[in-house]
């Protein structure tokens, strides 16, 4: 009885799930979607899909490299509130559309660069750190925005995402895929990606040889809020306003989308692509589906839940405790 | 000076009163030493006698207070490691510096990656050549695309040694190389080593195994308390004069014998099966006996002692202690049993690094500490932990504020079997209870499993270090591929007969 049952944990093995469990999920609920709902594997929808991905998936490509050094970034969301509040004052002033993305990207540019010199120079733990200006910065910028409410004048700023297509495509699907692709080549291809793996798997082995550890510290969270800031103007230029609320809890879809990717919270272990950006996909299926088939939108809560409780399960079982 | 006739131009390092102090403790005392030009030289001393330290004042880690450092006769003052580095001195760790979550090849020039023009994309090709090419030079054969994590510690090491010696390095320091190493591969490790030091490398070989040094070193350093105490050639020197140079005491007797009675059986293991690991093992301990438990790495004994204390599960077999079946095998039953169980990794799995000594000492017992009101009563607990580092000597400037990842090997093995004595356990696992240990402590330790015993406790001596199982053992277990394959009585000890038994033909 005993041989028959490590037979079977051969079988199901557990590291097999957790490298290909993903792409089998992904194919699975696209499977079933088409399954339940004719409108969702139709070429208009799947560009709604990318679409909707998009502002998302430019903040994940960012969070990839701060949790593959072993870090985490939760003040994207507000992040993304205070860009976008930026970009809308920006706007509204009349400094036109590329000059309000560029006071976007520049706010985010800020809270990545501090938070990065908080958590490299002062050692401050990168949770309790983003905790932090996680408040700070919703705080300052609801200040400045009389109280978070701010809608667009200027309607070029809506066609920003909606208008501007190539090949049918809007350009903002091009960006995120650009982005996500640039991202990838950096680790995999570039001197600085293999540090970061390196600096991810261990530091003070990473100190010890010479890498500046400090220094690409500072450079994965200025990298992220820049992204997150980017994403914060293109999603502001989608609903064309902004409320107290918005980007609130941004951070957990976009750290657990990440995770789910593959992306190991241990650190030194994941891809952006395909990994995390199917990461962020899924989030973005299931929620689309949902609304197609019109279901309770708390059941959305539901499995949103359920599928961040399987991406980090998953990441504690495989790389736990592991020796480096 | 052995050698006095040599000028300073045969020298390619020579350190000058080297002095470094930490805080107020004096760490490094007007060290001197002299490396010859393709040459071995071999450094010992105890733990904490101040070898690590020298080394990192060397490669750029710690600044020296005073003192002069001479390389190829021109003063070198090495600001960070990189400039140790750039210097063509390298460094093989104990510790290795690799990355597991990448491959040979990835890790292979991390620190200064090529990168082809114009976009600076990095060169993998040329990676893959020079590591192919560096790796065949050694003659092993490792698969250059496997991850580090993939790679038994053996050839990890290798990776490492070829990397370093890849970057045209004219000073290879090795530090304690052959800790995690088996037999063969020691004697792979010291064929490459003689073969740089003939294409001219000149190596530093730190260790606190004479036998190694003895076989491979030409020129011999002793350290003792951060002092140089004796500098010759390997011909003018006997080990016995060099332990006695490192601990400054005669030990003519290193391995104590007391008399003493067996008893009954307090622990028996009986068809012990773990697929793949252990095969069938049965094992017997009787009150106040030592038994040895030998094998080459791989053997699968640090596999049969983490499941007799229930740390890894196996699929069949019975354990009895004191006469009664253990039901449910685990840690924390064990441990109720009375069965302690010192772990081999003693940083990952038997210290709280970053916690003080005292809180590692009274770990194991804090139930025993709590008061009337269920708090900690400190009083207690500190006179627990002050009488532990008294009896067994635990170098410690504080207590209450120095982390137990500060002490050197030795008094961090002290300070774990101190944790495991308080809890008064008559039943002992100790796996590789002296590596990374130095003579004196040792020694030390040799008497306390020796008294242990003789108050009745029983002990389970693993060790891949043979000579100290025939000096302290009753009888000796010997392994192979997850089964006991032979005994040996006292009068039956030599080590022929234990390799035999423990080698795959």
């Amino acid at each position: 009885m005993k041989a028959s049952e490590s037979n079977l944990s051969n079988i199901i093995n557990i590291n097999f799930f957790y490298k290909y469990g993903l792409y089998f999920l992904f194919i699975f609920l696209i499977i079933i979607f088409t399954i339940l709902s004719k409108d969702f594997l139709t070429f208009d929808n799947i560009i709604y899909i990318l679409l909707l991905t998009a502002p998302y998936g430019i903040t994940v490509v960012g969070m990839t490299f701060v949790i593959l050094t072993a870090g985490i970034d939760l003040s994207v969301g507000s992040i993304v509130f205070a860009s976008g509040v930026t970009a809308i004052i920006c706007g509204n002033a009349g400094f036109g559309v590329l000059i309000s993305i560029f006071a976007a990207i520049v706010t985010g540019m800020i809270v990545g660069f501090i938070n990065g010199l908080l958590i490299s120079k002062w050692k401050i733990v990168p949770f309790l750190n983003t905790l932090a200006t996680m408040m700070l910065v919703r705080g300052a910028a609801l200040l400045y925005s009389s109280e978070g409410f701010v809608v667009i004048d200027d309607p070029r700023f809506m066609e920003v995402v909606t208008q501007w297509k190539l090949l049918g495509i809007p350009i903002i699907v091009f960006v995120f895929i650009i982005i996500a692709a640039l991202g990838q080549i950096i680790l995999r291809k570039t001197p600085i990606g293999w540090h970061l793996y390196a600096i991810g798997n261990n530091p003070m082995a990473a100190q010890k040889i010479g890498i500046n550890v400090n220094r690409l510290t500072l450079l994965v969270y200025m990298i992220c809020g820049t992204l997150a800031g980017l994403s914060g103007f293109i999603q502001v230029s989608l609903v064309g306003a902004v409320t107290s609320n918005f980007g609130t809890g941004q951070e957990f879809t976009i750290i657990s989308a990440t995770v789910l990717g593959g992306v190991s919270l241990f650190g030194g272990k994941g891809k952006i692509l395909p990994g995390a950006v199917i990461g962020i996909l899924i989030f973005t299926i299931i929620e689309n589906a949902l609304v197609l088939i019109s279901a309770n939108p708390y059941f959305y809560t539901i499995i949103r839940g359920f599928v961040i409780f399987l991406a980090v399960m998953l990441d504690s079982i495989t790389n736990r405790g592991e020796l480096r | 000076m052995g050698n006095g006739m040599s000028s300073n131009e045969d020298y390619i390092l020579r350190l000058e009163n080297i002095n470094k102090s930490f805080s107020s403790i004096k760490v490094l005392i007007d060290i001197n030493l002299k490396l010859r030009k393709g040459s071995i030289l071999g450094l010992c001393g105890e733990n904490g006698a101040g070898k690590s330290t020298l080394m990192n004042v060397l490669g750029g880690v710690y600044k020296r207070d005073s003192g002069k450092i001479f390389l190829n006769n021109k003063e070198f003052n090495p600001e960070s490691p990189r400039d140790a580095q750039k210097a063509g001195i390298a460094f093989i760790h104990q510790e290795l510096n690799l990355f597991s979550n990448l491959t040979v090849v990835q890790n292979f020039m991390i620190e200064n990656l090529p990168v082809k023009k114009p976009i600076r994309l990095i060169d993998e090709q040329s990676i893959r050549n020079s590591t192919k090419k560096a790796l065949e030079e050694f003659g092993e054969d490792i698969s250059i695309t496997s991850l580090i994590s993939d790679l038994d510690m053996g050839h990890r090491q290798l990776v490492e040694i070829a990397k370093e010696t890849s970057k045209n390095a004219r000073i290879i320091i090795f530090d304690e190389p052959t800790t995690s190493l088996s037999n063969k591969e020691k004697v792979t490790l010291f064929n490459i080593i003689r073969r740089l030091s003939k294409k001219g490398v000149s190596i530093i070989y730190i260790s606190h195994i004479l036998d190694d040094i003895f076989e491979l070193c030409e020129d011999i350093v002793v350290l003792r308390d951060g002092r140089t105490v004796g500098t010759d050639k390997k011909e003018n020197l006997s080990k016995h004069q060099v332990i006695r140079m490192m601990v400054n005491t005669e030990i003519n007797d290193m391995y104590p014998r007391v008399t003493k009675t067996l008893g009954e059986n307090v622990f028996s293991a009986k068809n012990i099966f773990r697929k793949d690991v252990l095969h069938d093992i049965a094992l017997d301990l009787r009150r106040g006996e030592i038994v040895g438990l030998f094998g080459l790495m791989g053997a699968g004994r640090s596999e049969l002692v983490r499941a007799l204390f229930g740390v890894d599960k196996f699929e069949s077999g019975t354990i009895t202690v004191n006469g009664n079946d253990v039901k449910k095998i685990s840690p924390i039953t064990m441990k109720k049993l009375g069965v302690a169980y010192i772990t081999e990794d003693r940083r990952n799995e038997g210290l709280l690094i970053d916690k003080t000594i005292k809180a590692n000492i009274v770990l194991s017992i804090l139930k025993k500490l709590q008061g009337r009101n269920r708090l900690i009563d400190k009083t207690k607990e500190d006179s627990k932990s002050s009488g532990m580092i008294k009896k067994l000597t635990i170098k410690t400037y504080d207590q209450n504020r120095q982390k137990a990842g500060q002490l050197s090997g030795g008094n961090q093995q002290k300070v774990v079997i101190a944790k495991w004595l308080l809890t008064e356990s008559k039943i002992l696992f100790l796996d590789e209870p002296t590596r990374g240990v130095d003579v004196g402590a040792k020694y030390e330790i040799y008497n306390y499993i020796n008294q242990l015993a003789s108050e009745g406790s029983s002990i389970l001596f693993v060790s891949s270090e043979m000579e100290e199982l025939m000096g302290v053992c009753d009888r000796i277990l010997i392994m192979k591929k997850g089964k006991i394959t032979g005994e040996l009585k006292q009068n039956e000890y030599s080590q022929e007969k234990i390799l035999e038994m423990a080698i795959e033909w």
